[in-house]
């Protein structure tokens, strides 16, 4: 047996093992959001508990107010929330139109906390940490400054937060704000439905598992509290803070009803900047946790380890090496002698995948149709492969910067004014 | 400022030449054209179908054993006096000295469709008549060396049917109840007026009668033999059903060819020496053995690499005393450079008909494989009823596939037999196989490895009882994928239906707005 047979027995067994975890994982996640469908996901309390919510923002001026405007409509009593920005050394007019935002609404608590060079602009997790040291309420609520979150939204994650101690965070869905604005931002928002909230349904239904998004979400202030507040060395501070609530024995809950609309890149290179941040975020918290894997204290958290190094080393691994090998053969450099797979599994793979993600969409509003099962397909040979080059530059720039001992550098997303992409939308 | 507009004059020069805006016939030298008997010319930047048609022709012509060069109406006006023969491939709307030139060479004209054949024998003086005929559907019959003539429908572009004193003609055309024959000569100027050559019929009788044009004497030119091939045998075919073949073709007593797949890995397994014994047994009973080429996707340029793949074939066969006598490839090969220069290694070579792609180099000019000085074997074209070969104007073979089951295989064994084409065996011929440290060639029925003779006397092989297969835990993993295609096929299915119905239930659900809305955005 040559090395080409052995890297692409490799390959098939890795593919179709992904394929099958993500199918077991689908059909978790429908089953749940069947569950949720069949109630209306409130479990109202006598007391509702006094919550921040948090909105780190570095030069939002373009989507700022949009977002304040959303959080001060939330069903939620309005004398039990306040709203704190953390105008994190912005050198656009955030401050202006957040100052004038306060003015308009004199009788809500909303808090402006404006930081220079000196104490912010550096990164999400400081600012997270700025405005936790000013927040009053029990329950922290965080949202990204280009949110728009349904009304309900944060009553849904609070009363779910409070239904067992054991919880010690709620999840919400989030959903793209202009999918229509370009065919990226179609693919994120397919992308967005099918991994990042039915992927998580499905790890919550079967193994009480999810990680933190990193928006809308809200947590209990003893938490925080208690791991000293978020890593500000972590460029995805959502994975690494949702490793260690694990750790501290408490779950985390998905609640798909609780809904915030974001804008999502629609520019491939702002894209590839976010995604690459959010890898090396990635692989930064594996590393920091992988040791745990072994230990038993660790609880379910191992599982989510074991799924991120399914995710960054069976499929990465797998995918580059059965393009070497497809590429090396058509170019004739490589002839694998390997007999017995059929070639027609590979094509009912690729009906499979584009079901599975038919699926996500078929529960949304809107979403099901013969044009998005067309995308799926594109998006199968194009937005899938540059996952592949975002995780490999997520890898050298991770290696470089250990090797330059360079600090990991916050790369914020760029926010467009939306006027063009509602008439599109039209 | 002279020197300056010197400069850029040769500046200019220099930029036309290298963006080909002066043509290249006229900066080519006229060494580039090769001797060659035949002269083939097509139009002006030709189509796809004419350089289909002229890529069928080469073929033909290079199965008949004749050098050709192939070139467009500019190129090849200066050098029409070079070749003896011409053929003139569906010319239209060519220029009068073009024909007056053809004229004036004196050579012989072989003209198929096209527009110019009224010019040309006018010019020529023949007295004919001519009728004009635009794209239509034309009635063919001929009958080729079958009993019973073969009619068939064919589409005629828009040319000239010739009529009158011919001093030979073949088959008839029948256009909207306007006739005239198939092909008509009178002294040295040979016409068709059909260019289409894609329908086998069509290009048996180009063969025929172009074998006739060429032919310097009177009467029939020589006859050929045709070869009975089994055709892409693996070594997994089961043995007893080739032995069953084999000794049929033995009991008929006929010589045949079988044309083995090459395998490089696991030559030592027992179903690889059960394979060769069978492979042995028709060796020393007539049977000749050849090599087929490896379906490969792509073989760009690695010639070396293919080379050494086939020594390892050629290798293993041997050491079964298994002797490959010549190789079998796709027709395609000799037109490529990297593929003829693996066939340098095969004095033998047996083409068979891969697909109508174009693999032609029109760049070329010229049929190079006939420089190698192969035996070449071309593809029978078997027709009518009893599926009879209808080419004996050069070598043929006959490809028997032998996993259609044993009565067609009798059918083609039979139809071989009653067709007037005599059954060749390759022990006749005189064939020399290269590798690396491999020289086998074969004199008067003997056959030699290295240059010591072999016997070819069959002694049943002795197999080992437990045969160790040396399986690691990959060659496990890799023969579980067998078994693991029918556990995934079920997976895929039974996902594929709970996928559907978890999508009917959502549509159905969401219809009745259960599901999350997205009203409230």
């Amino acid at each position: 047996m040559v090395w080409a047979d052995m890297i692409s027995l490799y390959s098939i067994y890795s593919i179709w093992l992904l394929l099958i975890i993500n199918i077991i994982l689908s059909i978790g996640g429908f089953l749940y959001y069947l569950r949720v469908s069949k109630t209306d996901g409130h479990i109202p309390l006598e007391e509702y508990p006094m919550v921040s919510i948090m909105v780190p923002a570095h030069n939002e001026s373009v989507v700022i107010g949009r977002t304040v405007s959303a959080l001060l409509k939330f069903d939620y009593p309005k004398d039990k929330y306040e709203i704190i920005v953390i105008n994190d050394n912005s050198s656009d007019n955030t401050a202006e139109v957040l100052k004038k935002i306060q003015e308009n609404n004199p009788d809500r608590y909303i808090i402006v906390v404006n930081t220079d060079s000196v104490a912010g602009g550096k990164g999400k997790s400081n600012a997270l940490n700025i405005g936790f040291s000013v927040a009053r309420g029990s329950v922290i609520a965080i949202y990204d400054a280009d949110n728009t979150p349904e009304p309900e939204a944060l009553r849904l994650l609070v009363e779910n937060l409070m239904s067992d101690n054991k919880i010690g965070a709620v999840i919400g869905k989030f959903r793209t704000r202009n999918r229509n604005a370009s065919i990226l931002s179609r693919f994120v928002n397919i992308e967005t439905l099918a991994y990042q909230c039915m992927n998580q349904a499905g790890r919550f239904f079967f193994f009480k598992l999810c990680t933190i998004p990193g928006t809308n979400f809200a947590i209990r202030r003893n938490i925080i509290e208690e791991m000293g507040g978020w890593d500000t060395k972590a460029l995805s501070e959502d994975t690494e803070i949702s490793f260690r609530i694990y750790r501290m024995g408490y779950y985390i809950k998905m609640m798909p009803l609780a809904v915030t609309w974001e804008q999502e890149p629609h520019l491939l290179p702002v894209w590839f900047k976010q995604r690459t941040r959010w890898a090396k975020g990635n692989i930064y918290v594996l590393l920091k946790n992988f040791k745990y894997i072994f230990d038993k204290s660790a609880n379910r958290m191992r599982l989510d380890i074991l799924y991120y190094l399914l995710v960054y080393l069976l499929m990465l691994s797998s995918l580059i090496l059965s393009d070497i090998i497809f590429i090396s053969g058509i170019l004739g450099y490589v002839h694998v002698s390997l007999s017995g797979f059929s070639s027609l599994l590979w094509g009912m793979a690729i009906l499979l995948f584009v079901l599975n993600v038919l699926i996500t969409l078929a529960i949304e509003e809107n979403e099901f149709s013969l044009q998005s099962a067309i995308l799926i397909l594109i998006m199968l040979f194009t937005y899938s492969k540059l996952w592949v080059l975002v995780v490999l530059n997520a890898i050298i720039q991770s290696v470089s910067d250990r090797l330059f001992k360079r600090e990991a550098k916050w790369e914020k997303t760029v926010r467009y004014a939306e006027a063009a992409v509602e008439i599109n939308n039209k | 400022m002279m020197y300056k507009k010197k400069f850029m004059v040769l500046f200019i020069l220099a930029i036309l030449v290298f963006l080909n805006v002066i043509p290249k016939s006229a900066v080519k030298s006229e060494n580039s054209w090769e001797d060659a008997e035949i002269l083939i010319i097509f139009n002006n930047n030709p189509n796809q179908e004419e350089i289909s048609g002229v890529q069928t022709m080469v073929k033909i012509l290079t199965y008949l054993q004749h050098s050709v060069v192939f070139a467009s109406v500019d190129e090849c006006i200066p050098v029409l006096r070079d070749y003896d023969f011409i053929i003139c491939y569906d010319l239209r709307n060519v220029p009068d000295y073009f024909v007056q030139s053809l004229v004036n060479a004196e050579k012989a004209v072989m003209m198929l469709g096209g527009n110019c054949a009224e010019a040309y024998t006018s010019q020529k003086g023949y007295m004919v008549e001519y009728h004009w005929i635009s794209d239509s559907i034309a009635t063919v019959k001929n009958s080729l060396y079958a009993e019973e003539p073969f009619t068939s429908l064919l589409k005629l572009k828009d040319c000239v049917l010739l009529n009158g004193y011919f001093s030979y003609t073949t088959g008839e055309l029948d256009v909207d109840g306007q006739k005239s024959s198939l092909y008509m000569r009178v002294g040295n100027f040979l016409y068709t007026p059909i260019s289409d050559l894609s329908e086998p019929s069509m290009q048996a009788l180009f063969t025929k009668e172009v074998a006739r044009w060429l032919w310097p004497y009177n009467g029939e030119p020589h006859s050929y033999a045709q070869y009975i091939v089994l055709d892409e045998v693996y070594p997994f075919v089961e043995p007893q059903k080739l032995m069953e073949i084999v000794d049929y073709l033995i009991h008929y007593q006929l010589p045949f060819v079988i044309s083995v797949m090459p395998i490089y890995q696991n030559t030592e397994y027992p179903a690889m020496k059960r394979f060769c014994e069978v492979l042995r047994y028709a060796q020393a009973n007539g049977g000749a053995i050849i090599l087929h080429a490896p379906i490969i996707q792509q073989y760009g340029e690695n010639t070396e690499l293919l080379k050494k793949y086939l020594s390892m074939a050629k290798e293993a066969y041997i050491s079964y005393g298994v002797y490959p006598l010549g190789i079998q490839v796709p027709d395609s090969y000799m037109f490529i450079e990297a593929q003829r220069e693996i066939l340098k290694w095969y004095s033998t070579v047996f083409f068979y008909k891969d697909n109508d792609d174009i693999s032609i180099n029109l760049d070329e000019r010229f049929n190079y494989i006939y420089k190698n000085g192969h035996q070449i074997i071309g593809p029978a074209i078997c027709l009518g009823r009893h599926g009879n070969n209808q080419v004996k104007t050069h070598l043929t073979a006959v490809y028997i596939d032998i996993y259609d089951g044993m009565e067609k295989v009798k059918e083609q064994i039979h139809a071989c037999i009653q067709s007037r084409i005599s059954i060749k065996s390759l022990w006749n011929t005189y064939n020399v196989v290269y590798g690396n440290n491999i020289y086998l060639n074969t004199d008067q029925g003997q056959l030699y490895y290295n240059n010591n003779r072999v016997s070819l006397k069959y002694e049943p092989f002795e197999y080992e009882e437990d045969f160790n297969y040396k399986n690691d835990v990959f060659h496990w993993i890799a023969k579980d994928l067998r078994s693991l295609n029918k556990v995934l096929i079920i997976v895929v299915i039974l996902s594929s239906t709970t996928f559907l119905a978890f999508i009917i239930k959502a549509r159905h659900v969401n219809k009745r707005r259960f599901l999350i809305s997205s009203k409230r955005r």
